[in-house]
């Protein structure tokens, strides 16, 4: 029988397996290779991996059912998901999906009589830039329409295994100063290896980069910690499970800076003393996992991962591990809980990832941007660095800029950028706002236009969703409140109680307007969300719909 | 961190839920402790202390509702926040371990209508009316709710049911439209007992507690053990409730009403009416029984004496075939039998060790099989009239009663198992309070037991209980025990290993002498578990007999004793057990003149014989833990509702 996850590792005799490479953690993979081959987990299934977990059958269930991509019914041989975000929502995704529906003679989360077809309205794909997108499968299609949807079932039948609109990469609009910028191959990584650990941490450090994902810690501050923890084993986590809504740019950056990422994450490995790196990447994006498999066979090739790399001693190597549809699972600590195999339940902080991580040993989460940044920053210096950007926020972003504007895309911009300026590099007309951080940002009104891109003005993942006259603002709050709905993970009370009473409230005012019984009701409840809930996500949930109510429906 | 009940090291708790209490740092060194000001009170704790412990601590009380001290640190409530200083938001006191100096507020403006908003937030999807359910005035969301002045539901109320209450088990009820995802029954479940019933489904707004494909509780791998409902802080899980029938039966002339007290519930009662922990209420309790109406009040302890008696040949016996006859085909060790519970839990995850499980039926069923026909024959009562009732510690113990096999005096021979909690009920609605009633003996001729008997109620009790009878047996002394207390099978250890050199023997037992009997104790089925596994690897070769206990502490723990139930109050109930013991005039069960007299003039072919082998044993059910797969296809398309269309 398998040890259990979480024996800890100071019990396992030496020698023996590394704490769950083989076990628990192992449990998520196994289910979506069950997933893949018979397009469901049936009972016997989760019995049967239940015995070979050495858990109970219900714990299978309870993670089965975590996770949207994960069915225990029977599923098409053709799954299509068709995204709503607000995107894509306002690109006519509504409409895909009616289209979908009709032709298919199904409705959401039916299957189709021959077993061909089944069809789910889902969460952000990550293709804001090409809306109204659809997952077929595994694929990334978009720009489709509802003449479309027909052409695609076409294609799916013909088992052509390409699709019309299907995604290749090619959505940078506007490459800056750094991050974009190419770079030798390695040329940082041996740099780091020459001048050696201290000098690396004290370079990320002294460059004040802080996280990319949104939250904004100090990436030196965590390298620090990590490397200062006293274990034997150590482990850098890559995060590539952007999933906040209108977010995409590290679905450009796995598919086109794949290598540049894998170094990144080498050099905070070689910072911190840690021999494993694994990049968990969202279940939408799998499509990109065999390049990304090439890119690393080539870089062990090339002698920058496996043993001893570049003949100096180091050993690292890099696992990429798949979601399986769970926004909450971008939290660092519910990413861990994936990465051993449980729901995605973000945990109890303190203790920290840098000391109580992955398997319990010390882990440095970064966002897929952080680890390309790292690169730069440790091949040009702090100083450089730190000549881009702000005071407080040194570098540039990478920013997913989508909606109603000619130009979506990609953009490079160094912090301090006004959303005017991006409003007009994307070619926005007619702004009426411009929601920014996704469904855990914040929506800005035309009077905030002049306010900057930054950590101490407006701090962002990366999200730009603009959006045009006539928009409706009520609308895109409820589909923020229907996402996180949908996404809470659901263990602590204000986050999982909370929200269905905001959509309820949402509905009141949409009906009575704001009165102030249901105005100081909404802000009280607000408060205990943002101060109580357990994570950023539970935290940042009222914040798009109070933004809304604050710039557009207080005002009268 | 209180002592948990079970190991930590292979807890299914996920790292970060983990006590973070440094034990091993000496208090005195340099940062081995660390200061922390709560509400101007200074102290200080070791590094990795809760917030909520140091509170405690000094005596500041910050409520709780997903915290349990037997349990893993959850923090899912939100219902302890605290302000602490530098911290953006507030934090759960339950789960934040302090590590430096540590400034925090526990009741400031924000925290209190955190905590306002978070109960009223509970309170709008718990449905139901408080005076309608089982747990009206113990449950610890109503107590909040009071607290926190509730007068109004501020976010709105559900209406209607949401689920259907699952009564399908004997023991345990679930009605989930009580549930506040605290997940204090799925700790209970996975982690203390590891027998992994329960578990939450779904996420968001649709989470819900469920067995494994929603099957109900009777299809489903539970053994019974109630511990979930110890642990359940509002009415979503609940024992059987019995109590309707038990006074039809009392109300009824034509019936002869006797009732069984087993110890456990005895030095547990009291808890019910006030009296602290550890308050033994034996003999006002049988006045209280008599007053209600029971035709008879009898002692369990006299069937727990014969226990020890069948139980304690059975493994002299076997112990003879093995070593004299030299069978191999004798299971050794001898595994205890008289937990419900575990019985099911063996049944269940190691079918295939029921050959080393004791044939000899529990006190409870020995008691119910005798009552029927011993008792019914000399006193001239038609068994037909008797309805047998048993007060027990335990919920597993009313699905005993049911099993079908246990019918060997022609009827089914327990009809009824209350727990103490339903019989605290009935009490009190009978308008007896049992702190002020006079005392009274139990009725002849069951009513006398043992002490050996009546430790029976602590785990290792059984253990002691036969280690006193069968060294005398075989030795022809008293064990070498100062005041007969076998102390090395004490305590509240989960698994506890004891040796016993028998140094002489009697002639009948002369191939054991120089030979050393090994024991071992658990309690817990976690810690049977860890025991099945011992026994499979070969590591408990050379052991003669073990003794386990479904729940933590033995019966004094069990899942239908008062609650609430922590380290400290099964401690004080076990504390009251053993003393109970050193001033009963009988101390070893052979001793008992009614076992005496059962065997000369009823069982006249003596422990295991022939007349005892109908009555007094049993056999098992080889269950398995798999679940119908055709059932299960049918029950899964109800599970997880396809997605929704928006």
């Amino acid at each position: 029988m398998a040890k259990q996850c979480s024996v800890n590792r100071k019990d396992v005799p030496e020698g023996g397996s590394p704490m769950c490479d083989d076990t628990r953690a192992k449990l998520l993979p196994a289910l979506q290779k069950v997933q893949k081959e018979k397009g469901y987990i049936s009972n016997e299934d989760m019995q049967d991996l239940a015995d070979e977990f050495g858990i109970h059958p219900v714990e299978v269930h309870s993670v089965v059912t975590f996770y949207a991509f994960l069915k225990t019914g029977k599923q098409g041989k053709h799954h299509i998901r068709v995204s709503n975000c607000p995107s894509c929502e306002c690109a006519g995704s509504k409409e895909v999906f009616a289209a979908f529906q009709k032709e298919l003679g199904i409705s959401g989360g039916e299957v189709t009589p021959d077993g061909e077809f089944s069809l789910e309205l889902s969460s952000c794909i990550g293709m804001c830039d090409h809306a109204p997108a659809v997952m077929i499968g595994e694929r990334l299609v978009g720009n489709v329409t509802p003449e479309k949807a027909a052409l695609l079932i076409k294609e799916c039948k013909e088992g052509k295994g390409a699709y019309t609109g299907e995604y290749s990469p090619g959505a940078i609009e506007r490459k800056g100063d750094i991050l974009l910028k190419p770079v030798e191959p390695y040329a940082s990584l041996k740099k780091a290896l020459d001048i050696g650990r201290a000098e690396v941490l004290q370079e990320v450090r002294s460059s004040g980069i802080k996280g990319r994902g949104g939250a904004g810690f100090p990436t030196g501050v965590k390298w620090n910690l990590a490397a200062a923890a006293q274990s034997d084993r150590k482990y850098v986590v890559c995060n590539a499970d952007e999933g906040e809504p209108g977010t995409f740019k590290d679905r450009v950056l796995i598919s086109e800076y794949a290598r540049t990422v894998f170094e990144g994450m080498a050099i905070a490995a070689f910072a911190i003393g840690a021999r494993e790196g694994i990049m968990y990447m969202r279940g939408e994006y799998a499509s990109f996992l065999p390049a990304l498999l090439d890119v690393l066979a080539e870089m062990r090739k090339d002698g920058a991962l496996g043993k001893n790399i570049f003949g100096r001693g180091f050993d690292f190597d890099i696992e990429v591990r798949l979601g399986s549809g769970a926004y909450v699972c971008g939290e660092e600590t519910a990413l861990i809980e994936s990465l051993e195999g449980n729901r995605g339940e973000p945990r109890n902080r303190p203790p920290f990832p840098v000391n109580t991580g992955y398997l319990g040993d010390p882990t440095v989460v970064n966002n897929v941007e952080t680890c390309v940044a790292v690169v730069h920053i440790v091949k040009n210096g702090s100083e450089w660095f730190r000549s881009f950007g702000t005071e407080n926020s040194s570098g540039t972003k990478l920013l997913s800029v989508s909606g109603d504007c000619e130009k979506p895309g990609v953009y490079e911009v160094p912090f301090g950028t006004s959303i005017e300026e991006i409003l007009k590099m994307s070619g926005a007309k007619d702004t009426q706002a411009v929601q920014v951080g996704g469904a855990s940002g914040i929506c800005l009104g035309k009077k905030d236009f002049k306010r900057q891109i930054s950590f101490e003005d407006v701090p962002t993942g990366g999200a730009v969703i603009v959006l045009g006259k006539g928009r409706d603002m009520m609308d895109l709050g409820r589909n923020f409140l229907e996402f996180f709905r949908e996404e809470s993970c659901g263990q602590c009370t204000p986050c999982r109680e909370g929200i269905p009473v905001l959509l309820e409230m949402w509905e009141n005012i949409r009906n009575n307007g704001l009165t102030e019984k249901e105005r100081s009701k909404l802000y009280s409840l607000a408060e205990t969300m943002q101060l109580a809930s357990k994570c950023g996500l539970g935290q940042s949930s009222p914040n798009a719909f109070l933004s809304i109510i604050e710039s557009f429906i207080e005002k009268g | 961190m209180a002592k948990k009940p079970f190991s930590e090291e292979t807890s299914r708790a996920p790292i970060s839920q983990r006590s973070q209490k440094i034990e091993e740092t000496d208090p005195g060194s340099l940062g081995g402790t660390v200061k922390v000001v709560i509400d101007e009170e200074e102290i200080r704790v070791p590094a990795g202390t809760t917030i909520l412990e140091a509170a405690r601590s000094v005596g500041v009380r910050i409520p709780t509702l997903c915290h349990h001290d037997d349990l893993c640190l959850s923090g899912v409530c939100r219902v302890c926040m605290v302000e602490v200083e530098k911290q953006r938001t507030l934090q759960a006191a339950c789960s934040y371990p302090v590590f430096d100096t540590t400034f925090v507020k526990t009741s400031s403006p924000r925290v209190r209508r955190a905590r306002r908003n978070v109960i009223q937030l509970l309170l709008k999807n718990h449905y139901g009316e408080c005076y309608s359910c089982k747990k009206n005035g113990k449950c610890e969301l109503q107590d909040l709710a009071e607290e926190y002045g509730v007068t109004e539901y501020k976010f709105g109320h559900i209406e209607k049911p949401r689920y259907e209450v699952d009564e399908s088990s004997y023991s345990v009820v679930r009605d989930m439209d009580k549930c506040i995802l605290c997940k204090r029954c799925v700790r209970s479940c996975i982690d203390l007992q590891e027998v992994g019933v329960l578990e939450a489904i779904n996420r968001g707004a649709d989470t819900k507690v469920v067995t494994f494909l929603d099957e109900p509780m009777s299809d489903v791998v539970c053994i019974n053990c109630g511990q979930c409902i110890n642990r359940c802080p509002t009415g979503a899980l609940r024992e059987n409730d019995d109590t309707g029938v038990v006074w039809d039966a009392i109300d009824n002339p034509e019936k002869h009403v006797i009732i069984q007290t087993a110890p456990s519930p005895r030095a547990a009662i009291g808890e019910e009416f006030g009296l602290a922990p550890g308050t033994s209420v034996t003999k006002k309790l049988n006045t209280a029984l008599k007053r209600m109406g029971f035709d008879k009040v009898f002692d369990t302890n006299f069937t727990a004496d014969l226990t020890i008696m069948e139980e304690g040949t059975e493994l002299l016996l076997r112990l003879k075939k093995a070593l004299v006859d030299k069978d191999t085909s004798v299971k050794l060790p001898l595994l205890t039998s008289c937990s419900p519970g575990w019985v099911k839990y063996i049944e269940h995850f190691h079918p295939e060790k029921l050959g080393h499980l004791s044939t000899a039926k529990s006190p409870q069923q020995m008691f119910g099989a005798l009552v029927k026909t011993w008792y019914a024959e000399r006193n001239g009562i038609d068994p037909s009239k008797i309805v047998s009732i048993s007060l027990m510690p335990c919920t597993a113990k009313k699905f005993e009663a049911a099993r079908p096999e246990m019918d060997s005096s022609g009827f089914q021979d327990v009809d009824y198992a209350l727990t103490t909690r339903e019989l605290a009920k009935m009490i009190k609605e009978a308008g007896l309070d049992v702190t002020n009633l006079p005392e009274s003996g139990f009725d002849d001729p069951l009513g006398i037991g043992s002490g050996a008997a009546l430790i029976f109620g602590s785990t290792g009790g059984v253990m002691e209980a036969a280690i006193r009878t069968a060294y005398e047996i075989v030795t022809g002394e008293p064990v070498p025990f100062d005041d007969l207390c076998v102390q090395p099978v004490r305590g509240m250890e989960g698994i506890r290993k004891a040796e016993l050199p028998v140094k002489k023997a009697v002639p009948e037992w002369k191939f054991l002498e120089g030979a050393t009997l090994k024991v071992l104790v658990a309690h817990g089925t976690a810690n049977a578990k860890r025991v099945m596994e011992m026994l499979s690897s070969g590591e408990l070769e050379g052991y003669h007999f073990i003794e386990i206990m479904a729940c933590p502490g033995g019966c004094l723990g069990g899942g239908g004793q008062p609650v609430p139930t922590s380290p400290e109050i099964r401690e004080a109930r076990a504390k009251a057990i053993y003393d109970e013991d050193k001033i009963l005039e009988y101390r070893k069960s052979h001793d008992n003149p009614i076992v005496k007299r059962i065997y000369e003039e009823f069982l006249t072919d003596g422990p295991c014989g022939k007349v005892s082998h109908k009555l007094l044993h049993t056999s098992y059910l080889a269950r398995g833990k798999r679940i119908d797969a055709a059932q299960c296809e049918m029950n899964m398309q109800k599970v997880k509702p396809p997605a929704e269309a928006h």
